[in-house]
């Protein structure tokens, strides 16, 4: 046999089909074709002891217990609990993808000290805490030096907090981000001499009047909100200016103005009054607001007032009366306060129905318990003003502090007229951030100490804002720091120590054991997912139902378009583009549709007969321009919104963090027009009007 | 002119021969690596003790399978927190996994990928070994046998094994029955 050229092509040939008969080809098709499906840069679930976690959510919207499902220890996903009673087994989209930002481009993974150039140069703990030993030991004493904004209303992070403030003698300088918490705090307390904080008892309800307020999309316990009316035991209907979460859900929804909700339930009160309803517990001040309503909300002044007709307000009032447990919630349509006065309309409108400490109404929830002496009560923190602070800062008519702390809050981005207020709180002159992300706040900031994300570190939560009763949530952490972090609470302890400052307690774990056994709830409990909860109210003197500086409020409550500012601002909340805490996650991100977001920017909403008569089109870029700022966005064309107001999506225009949230869009906080409301004690910006420019 | 036809349908016939030999016997050989486990372990002995497969097989209370048993799975019922038997898989175990609170890093013969969603429980009404290996009557652990290409082990099932099942069972074939 010779093996010459031809014997070769024989051989080749003879191989070929020789192949032909073996799985060899098949085989490697098939494996080559899986090969190419999993590249190493696609993310993997690894092989391990997977197991469920509980935690509890801290993104800077509401709170509530979640599973966090981890293989060999790594989170993966997170699911909500149904064993919490703020989730009942559900989720927002904020939450579910809480595990991804763990992994965060934007992740601060160590601490920074601002160099004289504006960069940031890595320093160790030690001398991190040394720093601000020597910043914070000058300024012992001296009143008002010391400022903190603080954006975990519910956390008790803020007792350690504000006890070390309180040692500095600058207790008075303790403020939460603004809130509808907050904002409904001052309210209840202020105006109408409520006890305790107020919760919503959803469960018990059988008729719910939501003005403004979008339960099921940002305000309040959102997730147990929509899980409760899920339930089918109560009728919900929706006031408000667009098809929010709420207004697509809700059994019926009637367009109302964003300004008008406030007269919508002062009509809806005054009706009632008509038709001789009174309340069944004594009340203070019925007869003055009886009167002021029969005069300033007369059957004949309702529509114009409320932009509706008056058949369908007094349909709206039957329909309260006719329940035999309605409940009226009212709100801002951010859910992030600057509505004092729809806060004030609907808690008045409660208390005319009888529903305050009843079941299925509004409950007075005690105050809660504190365990360090030297600390102020939450409630006295949510009542103070940072809006009006900075506002008073950037006018040079307020003290300015020396130090700043910031915790868990980013207010250079999320205050409102922020361009402004952000450089307010830019002049003070040590500025100390303890974020976990690089946000715009952080970045301003001449030392930043990262604080473990909320799945690494052990914390609490006292009744988030809208739960219908007491409650209290514990968890401890899920996963590995993925940075060189320190928890806040432990770190201040420290630094009070250096200080010579008096700890009542040597750690935050310390602190949080005692809370528990202070409310009686059984820790390991709350540490496997379960909550405390306590439905006590707290005993109510008779409210005042009238005060005669809401009179002044709601005379300079924007009362219509003018030829300047045309537009109504409605602010619309949703979690999957973050919170005023955190940025858009990037698997939020991937939910937005090309119409909400693309390369020209964000959309902003106006029905087509408003833009027409301010001679636009679909797709025009335009820019909102109010009295603080302006923002630009491409415009939608929406007929599910009322005619006379553009939607704005909150959460856009970042300016840091990172690539997925970074340059999209513009921010709805820059053109927020606040101002003090001294009869609500409160700032007010819900009734921001804007005028639209195509560009 | 015999001889040389004779001669020229030989290099084609070593061809065939060659290829035959390389797609059926070298090719599996070198495509899959062979992986054995941390220690053995006797399915059989076991058994004999009047233990249930599902002592240690399981589904959780939520209906998903618990899969390969956990290290509590093995010391529960004071089974395995000491050494019992005495023989050198078992010290292994108890010395190198049990004191130290370690999991066994078992490795699975079958595995679905990521993008496969797969419910032992709604398969309960077949027999385990119509898809997995019968390894009741085993005193040992065959070696994982891992595809060097895909990363899958020989026995992961594929889709089109599932496709025939559901076929044959007249049972949905939709994409997003497997694919969420």
């Amino acid at each position: 046999m010779a093996f010459n050229r031809r014997g070769f092509l024989k051989f080749v040939a003879g191989g070929a089909v020789g192949t032909a008969l073996t799985p060899l080809p098949w085989k490697l098709i098939d494996d080559v074709s899986i090969w190419t499906q999993n590249w190493p840069w696609i993310p993997r679930i690894p092989d391990g002891n997977v197991e469920s976690k509980p935690s509890l959510v801290k993104l800077g919207a509401t709170e509530y217990g979640i599973l966090i499902t981890t293989v060999d220890g790594q989170p993966i996903t997170a699911a909500g609990n149904p064993n919490h009673p703020l989730s009942l087994g559900g989720i927002d989209p904020l939450t579910a993808a809480s595990v991804q930002l763990l992994h965060s481009p934007a992740r601060v993974s160590r601490p920074l000290h601002k160099e004289a150039g504006g960069g940031f140069r890595p320093l160790s703990w030690s001398k991190a805490t040394d720093i601000l030993v020597d910043k914070l030991a000058p300024l012992q004493g001296r009143q008002g030096s010391v400022a903190c904004i603080n954006g975990d209303e519910t956390s008790s992070a803020h007792e350690i907090i504000s006890a070390l403030l309180g040692e500095m003698h600058s207790a008075s300088a303790q403020y939460f981000m603004p809130s509808e918490a907050g904002t409904q705090q001052a309210v209840w307390q202020n105006l109408l001499g409520g006890q305790g904080s107020l919760g919503y008892d959803l469960e018990g309800a059988d008729l719910i009047l939501c003005i403004n307020a979008d339960i099921f999309g940002s305000w309040g316990t959102a997730i147990r909100n929509q899980k409760v009316i899920s339930q089918g035991q109560a009728a919900c209907l929706y006031a408000g200016p667009a098809r929010n979460s709420t207004a697509a859900i809700a059994d019926e929804w009637v367009p109302v103005l964003p300004e008008k909700g406030a007269h919508l339930a002062l009509s809806l009160a005054s009706l009632l009054l008509q038709s001789g309803w009174r309340p069944k517990e004594p009340v203070q001040g019925l007869a003055e607001l009886s009167d002021f309503l029969q005069r300033e909300y007369s059957s004949k002044a309702i529509p114009k007032k409320t932009g509706l007709s008056l058949a369908t307000v007094k349909s709206l009032a039957e329909r309260l009366t006719r329940a035999e447990r309605p409940l009226v919630m009212a709100g801002s349509l951010s859910g992030l306060g600057g509505d004092p006065i729809i806060l004030f309309a609907g808690l008045v409108l409660n208390a005319l129905l009888g529903r305050v400490n009843a079941n299925g109404g509004l409950r007075c929830i005690p105050t809660p318990p504190k365990v360090l002496g030297r600390a102020g009560s939450v409630l006295d923190t949510a009542k103070n003003d940072l809006c009006s602070f900075v506002s008073d800062l950037a006018r040079g008519k307020a003290h300015k502090p020396d130090l700043l702390l910031v915790y868990e809050a980013n207010p250079m981005y999320a205050l409102p007229n922020s361009e402004t207020t952000g450089a307010a709180l830019a002049s003070i002159p040590f500025k100390i951030s303890f974020s976990q992300f690089m946000d715009e706040t952080a970045a301003e900031c001449d030392l930043i100490l990262p604080a473990p994300y909320f799945l690494e570190r052990l914390d609490d939560s006292f009744t988030p804002f809208g739960s219908g009763s007491a409650n209290y949530s514990m968890a401890e952490p899920v996963a590995r720091p993925n940075a060189d972090v320190r928890p806040t609470p432990d770190f201040l302890l420290d630094i009070m120590g250096r200080l010579g400052l008096q700890t009542e307690v040597g750690s935050y774990e310390e602190l949080l054991t005692a809370k528990a056994n202070l409310l009686g709830a059984n820790t390991r409990q709350l540490l496997q997912g379960s909550a405390w909860q306590d439905g006590t109210t707290a005993r109510q003197p008779p409210l005042r139902l009238w005060n005669a500086s809401i009179e002044e409020c709601l005379n300079r409550l924007a009362s219509g378009a003018t030829h300047q500012m045309p537009l109504s601002l409605a602010v619309e909340s949703e979690l999957k583009t973050g919170t005023a805490r955190t940025a858009i996650p990037p698997f939020g991100l991937s939910t937005l549709r090309e119409e909400e977001l693309d390369h020209n920017g964000f959309a902003v909403r106006l029905n087509s007969q408003t833009a027409s008569e301010l001679g636009l089109q679909a797709e025009d870029m335009v820019e909102l321009i109010s009295s603080t700022g302006k923002c630009s966005a491409r415009l939608l064309l929406d007929e599910s919104v009322i005619p006379g107001t553009v939607v704005v999506p909150s959460g856009f225009g970042h300016t840091h963090w990172d690539e997925y949230s970074r340059g999209k869009g513009d921010s709805v906080f820059k053109i927020l027009d606040p101002r003090f409301e001294p009869g609500c004690g409160r700032t007010m910006w819900s009734d921001t009007r804007v005028k639209i420019a195509k560009i | 002119m015999a001889k040389k036809k004779k001669g020229g349908i030989m290099p084609f016939l070593v061809g065939i021969a060659a290829a035959l030999i390389l797609g059926w016997w070298i090719f599996p050989h070198v495509l899959f690596s062979e992986h054995n486990q941390p220690f053995t372990f006797g399915h059989r002995s076991h058994l004999e003790q009047d233990l249930e497969c599902t002592y240690c097989h399981h589904y959780r209370e939520d209906g998903s399978f618990d899969g390969v048993p956990g290290l509590e799975s093995c010391v529960s019922a004071d089974c395995h927190a000491e050494i019992i038997a005495g023989t050198p898989a078992e010290k292994t175990f108890v010395n190198e996994y049990v004191k130290p609170g370690k999991e066994v890093p078992w490795k699975v013969y079958q595995k679905q990928p990521d993008n496969v969603y797969f419910s032992h429980i709604a398969h309960r009404e077949y027999d385990c070994v119509r898809c997995h290996p019968d390894l009741e009557q085993t005193d040992s652990l065959p070696a994982v046998s891992r595809n060097k290409l895909t990363g899958y082990s020989r026995w992961t099932m594929t889709m089109d094994e599932c496709e025939r099942c559901h076929a044959q069972n007249e049972t949905s074939n939709a994409c997003y029955v497997c694919h969420k």
